[in-house]
């Protein structure tokens, strides 16, 4: 038996690194970048004084054939031992000998980086002088894309370092033309604390980063460093931002700003995309996981010095340290929140009215923040749409001095419909809670104000308060509750009658959140098979399972009702109650069930023969 | 009047797309529960009810609101064999396969009535040219959650046996299926976690996962003896329930974990925010769990109290709910012992075994554990 080595076919990986690994062939300008931060950092480990730099150089194609590129830097170089063993050999890297601790430091860590150029190239030439030996010859690699490469002793006027030479291939010229270049040089590497260099057409280089991290840079006043960090955002993001939050982080080492979307750019649905820097290298523009979900209304621009990123180099691994990150990053975004409300009432007014679904969910979230931002918080009341201070102190207002006030919500938009008319005509106000967040905060609401009550309404309720019949009344009304209860009884609801506002309301159907669910399990069952029937009969059914309650209540104070009192007919009484009872399933948006189309047909039909013969006999009496 | 209805339905539903496909809030269900309401009661408009359903389906299944999702499925299935020509099954069989694998949490839920189920399923696959492994797979999850392991190793080989295709469950959801039984049904914890190591450190999730993972390592770790581990993987899972009641299971698991670990503070908080998501929702082996794990955590507050009584904010909702949040721990404790029994015993009963009741036990021995850890800053 012998052993085999595993042959690698290059053409296949670059081919994989290419259409799989890589959005775009751009990236060999970040790889290189990347390789020469790295050397350079690597050097300043045997020199702790050396600044570093890194040069670029466009050489135009002769005819105007596709250009040649030179990436030159003054970092560690190469001895011949490592070319080998480093640059020529895939996956190897010289970056991960012990990886935890150079991790903080090098950005490379895969060994596949270099391999990049070759989506621009088909050859890649490297010199090279190693910086560990002062004596050091300086080598020339050539590495071809066809797998093959050699390794010379060369000539090298300058010091340590690398110079790599890539020279297009035709199908990529618009990948190193010279402008495209220089806008990639200064995306990619526009945050590096070492200065680039680019010429082209033999000019004078000139240095790219000369400024470096808006938000790192000292400014003679706030003003100033708004104007210039907001313009920083325009340009960054081709947005007007309406402001920008200072981030920092220790875990994970964040610095930056989160950009505070104007609201026709921050989406609901989420995840923004974020531009990261990764030492201080551009990482990606699409960056979904770095923030908690609830910070959908920024956007960030920040670098990292303590992440993992996965070997595409656009995302990072979701591992405990970003999940640190993430919530270091959140408390800076909710401190920041906190802050403003104290301090700039105003500003933070302006965000809200923007963004509070945001503020909501971050709210649910985390207890303090509610707490600070509580008032500005928007609510849709029977009043209108007003922010919870003011409606706390209209529901302060509305109490004796020393009571309680009592804030009653509906859980669901239909309720609210539902109820919201008989709560105006009673005077009450009303929140529609059915909206995102706004039951939970609500139901929370007490812990942070604990001299507030809240309860939940459902039209049931309001008709609890309802005025109660006086015993004139009820006895009056007996009769008609009686056979109200026997026509609603199949249809699982039961009967009352009470006097309420307004008086044109007939009836009411009131019904809770169990009794609706089963509502909606007999719809469906209309058109299933006995197994689906039984199926849905076992998620309605069960231990501690709660029928629920559905009721129709009477309005004595509505004329048709009161006339109703007065009916003989028990016939005539139960087709009237019946129509009642659909009408009002129908005032309540509620879909009918089968037996309740039943009524609804039948129901017209006999009222109409029941009035016709009332009528003739009326007439035909001589 | 029905022109009101149906246009407001179509909002809704507009109003709930825009919230995102990855919101699986109770809000948004509440939205498109009304929008189906709405299409219903215009009544003339089938592909406005089919449309709010769809999004009802997937938006309360992820958010744990299993019922609501059987129910609009229901409806949509009907349409399928009442028209196939213009209502495609093929668009149903991805959901199929959540809405039978959360059959088995309601106890009056008949087994044979999951297999019929789980019959017509696997037919509807063969039908549109799909293979069978998620058949295998759901067979497996309700062998397992019903106490059949017998049925359950069968399962697992024949998923196993059965290649990946088109119609296959997401990648990162079947290997939180392998964890769970291979943590579950072959009690090796150690295989299981190594298994699971993908979904763990983050290279591996999705919608689902790993939640549930994060929350179910916690105490194998424990026991083995890998403290340092359980801290973020903790942190990390309690970061991701957000607002999933879906998730209540996996809450019982953390607060199993923070009873053991002495974090009982952090457990109370957590534990008094979900309550409700366990009492009020229908899905019963949901809250089966979380039930446990507040038993586990009462249960060690009480060993180690001086007061018998503690202040706990509880859903109104309860039958002994206090308007001064002041609570006997003994009486509390007594009382989710009667509700973990009933739903034991329910349980039981349908799968005609003692699966349940062990759980219960399990729950007990759990208290031998004393495993303190300082999350605090953390
Ligand atoms: N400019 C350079 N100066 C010195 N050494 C270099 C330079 N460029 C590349 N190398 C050497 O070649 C090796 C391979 O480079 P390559 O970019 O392929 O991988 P890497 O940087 O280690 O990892 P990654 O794939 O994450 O970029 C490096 O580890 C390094 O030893
Ligand atoms: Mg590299």
């Amino acid at each position: 038996m012998t052993d085999h080595r595993f042959q690698i076919d290059l053409g296949g990986i670059i081919d994989l690194l290419a259409n799989h690994l890589y959005s775009t062939p751009q990236v060999y300008v970040r790889e290189l970048l990347q390789n020469a931060i790295d050397a350079i950092t690597a050097r300043r480990a045997l020199e702790p004084d050396h600044a570093g730099s890194i040069t670029i150089e466009h050489v135009a194609g002769r005819d105007g054939g596709p250009a040649t590129l030179l990436f030159a830097d003054d970092g560690v170089g190469l001895t011949d031992d490592e070319v080998h063993q480093f640059l020529a050999t895939i996956g190897r890297s010289s970056k991960r000998a012990d990886l935890d601790a150079l991790r903080s430091e090098f950005i490379g860590q895969f060994g596949i980086g270099l391999l990049s150029c070759f989506m621009v190239s088909d050859e890649i030439v490297m010199i090279t002088r190693s910086a560990r030996d002062p004596d050091a010859k300086a080598l020339r690699f050539e590495g071809r894309a066809d797998g093959t490469y050699t390794v010379t002793p060369t000539d090298l006027e300058s010091g340590p370092g690398t110079q790599v030479w890539v020279r297009a291939k035709p199908a990529a010229a618009e990948w190193v033309e010279a402008d495209a270049l220089e806008r990639l040089l200064l995306r990619f590497g526009g945050l590096l604390p070492v200065p680039i260099r680019f010429s082209s057409g033999g000019a004078e280089p000139r240095v790219l980063n000369a400024e470096g991290a808006p938000w790192r840079r000292r400014y003679a006043s706030a003003e100033e460093e708004r104007e210039a960090i907001l313009a920083f955002g325009a340009e960054m993001f081709e947005v007007d931002m309406l402001d920008f939050i200072p981030l920092r982080s220790r875990p994970g080492e964040v610095d930056g700003v989160a950009f505070v979307l104007p609201p026709s750019h921050a989406t609901v649905t989420g995840a923004s995309n974020h531009r990261v820097y990764l030492r201080n290298m551009l990482l990606s523009e699409r960056v979904d996981n770095l923030l908690p979900s609830w910070a959908f209304f920024v956007k960030c621009v920040v670098n990292c010095n303590g992440l993992r990123p996965t070997a595409g180099r656009e995302s990072f691994y979701e591992d405990a340290d970003l999940e640190a990150t993430r919530a270091a990053l959140g408390k800076a975004l909710r401190s920041w929140l906190v802050r403003t409300a104290e301090h700039d009432p105003a500003r933070l007014d302006a965000l809200i009215r923007v963004h509070h679904r945001s503020m909501k969910a971050l709210a649910v979230e985390d207890e303090d923040f509610y707490r600070v931002i509580a008032d500005w918080l928007p609510f849709e009341t029977t009043g209108g749409r007003i922010p919870l201070g003011e409606l706390r102190s209209i529901l302060r207002a509305g109490v004796p001095p020393g009571a309680r006030p009592l804030l009653r919500f509906t859980k669901t938009v239909d309720e609210f419909r539902q109820v919201a008319p008989i709560a105006t005509s009673q005077r009450l106000t009303l929140v529609n809670a059915g909206w995102d967040y706004d039951e939970e905060l609500l139901e929370r609401l007490p812990v942070i104000d604990p001299g507030i009550d809240v309860e939940p309404v459902a039209a049931v309720d309001l008709v609890a308060d309802f005025e109660e019949l006086d015993p004139a009344e009820a006895d009056r009304a007996a009769r008609l509750l009686a056979v109200a209860e026997r026509t609603l009884a199949p249809h699982r609801c039961s009967a009352e009658v009470r006097r309420f506002l307004p008086a044109e309301l007939p009836a009411l159907y009131g019904i809770g959140d169990a009794a609706l669910f089963r509502r909606s399990v007999d719809i469906a069952k209309e058109g299933a098979d006995e197994t689906w029937s039984a199926l849905m009969d076992g998620v309605a059914g069960g231990p501690g399972a709660d029928p629920g309650a559905a009721t129709l209540c009477l309005n004595l104070g509505n004329p048709l009702v009161g006339k109703l009192t007065r009916v003989a007919d028990e016939e005539l009484l139960r087709r009237a109650v019946e129509l009642l009872y659909v009408q009002s399933l129908m005032l309540g948006h509620h879909p009918l069930r089968e037996t309740e189309m039943t009524l609804l047909n039948e129901g017209l039909l006999a009222l109409i023969e029941l009035g016709i013969d009332a009528r003739g006999g009326e007439e035909g009496r001589p | 009047m029905t022109d009101v209805d149906r246009s407001r339905a179509q909002e809704l539903i507009d109003r709930a797309r825009a919230m995102g496909f990855f919101d699986h809030s109770p809000a948004k269900v509440a939205l498109l529960e009304e929008a189906v309401r709405l299409a219903d009661a215009d009544g003339t408009d089938d592909d406005l009810r089919w449309d709010a359903r769809h999004e009802l389906v997937h938006t309360a299944t992820f958010c744990g609101f299993y019922e609501t999702a059987l129910v609009a499925f229901a409806w949509q299935l009907g349409k399928c064999d009442e028209n196939p020509e213009r209502w495609h099954e093929r668009d149903l069989l991805w959901q199929y396969k959540w809405i039978i694998s959360s059959l088995h949490r309601f106890p009056g839920i008949p087994l044979e009535r999951i297999d019929e189920t789980t019959e017509d399923m696997a037919r509807r696959y063969e039908r549109c040219g799909l293979n069978q492994r998620p058949v295998h797979d759901v067979r497996r999850r309700n062998a397992l959650f019903t106490g059949n392991l017998e049925a359950t190793h069968e399962h697992y080989r024949l998923w196993k046996a059965t290649p990946r295709d088109s119609g296959a469950d997401c990648a990162a959801c079947e290997l939180a299926n392998e964890f769970d039984y291979f943590l579950v049904a072959r009690e090796q914890p150690e295989e299981a976690i190594e298994l699971a190591e993908p979904l763990l450190d983050g290279r591996m999730s999705c919608a689902v996962v790993p939640l549930s993972c994060l929350a179910q390592v916690l105490v194998p770790l424990l026991r083995l003896g890998r403290v340092e581990e359980t801290v973020a993987h903790h942190l990390r899972g309690i970061g991701l329930i957000d607002d999933r009641s879906r998730a209540i299971g996996s809450v019982g698991d953390h607060l199993d974990y923070l009873a053991i670990t002495g974090n009982h503070r952090r457990g109370i908080a957590l534990l008094e925010r979900r309550f409700a998501w366990a009492s009020e929702g229908r899905n019963l082996s949901g809250r089966f769990t979380f039930y446990l794990g507040a038993w586990v955590l009462l249960s060690r507050i009480a060993e180690r109290a001086r007061k018998p009584t503690r202040k706990l904010r509880l859903p109104r909702s309860l039958p002994f709910w206090r308007e001064d949040a002041t609570y006997r721990l003994d009486e509390l404790l007594a009382w989710l012992e009667g509700e973990l029994r009933g739903l034991a015993d329910a349980f039981d009963r349908r799968n005609g075994n003692e699966w349940f009741a062990r759980r219960v036990t399990a729950a007990r021995e759990l208290l031998a554990l004393d495993t303190p850890i300082s999350l605090a800053g953390r």
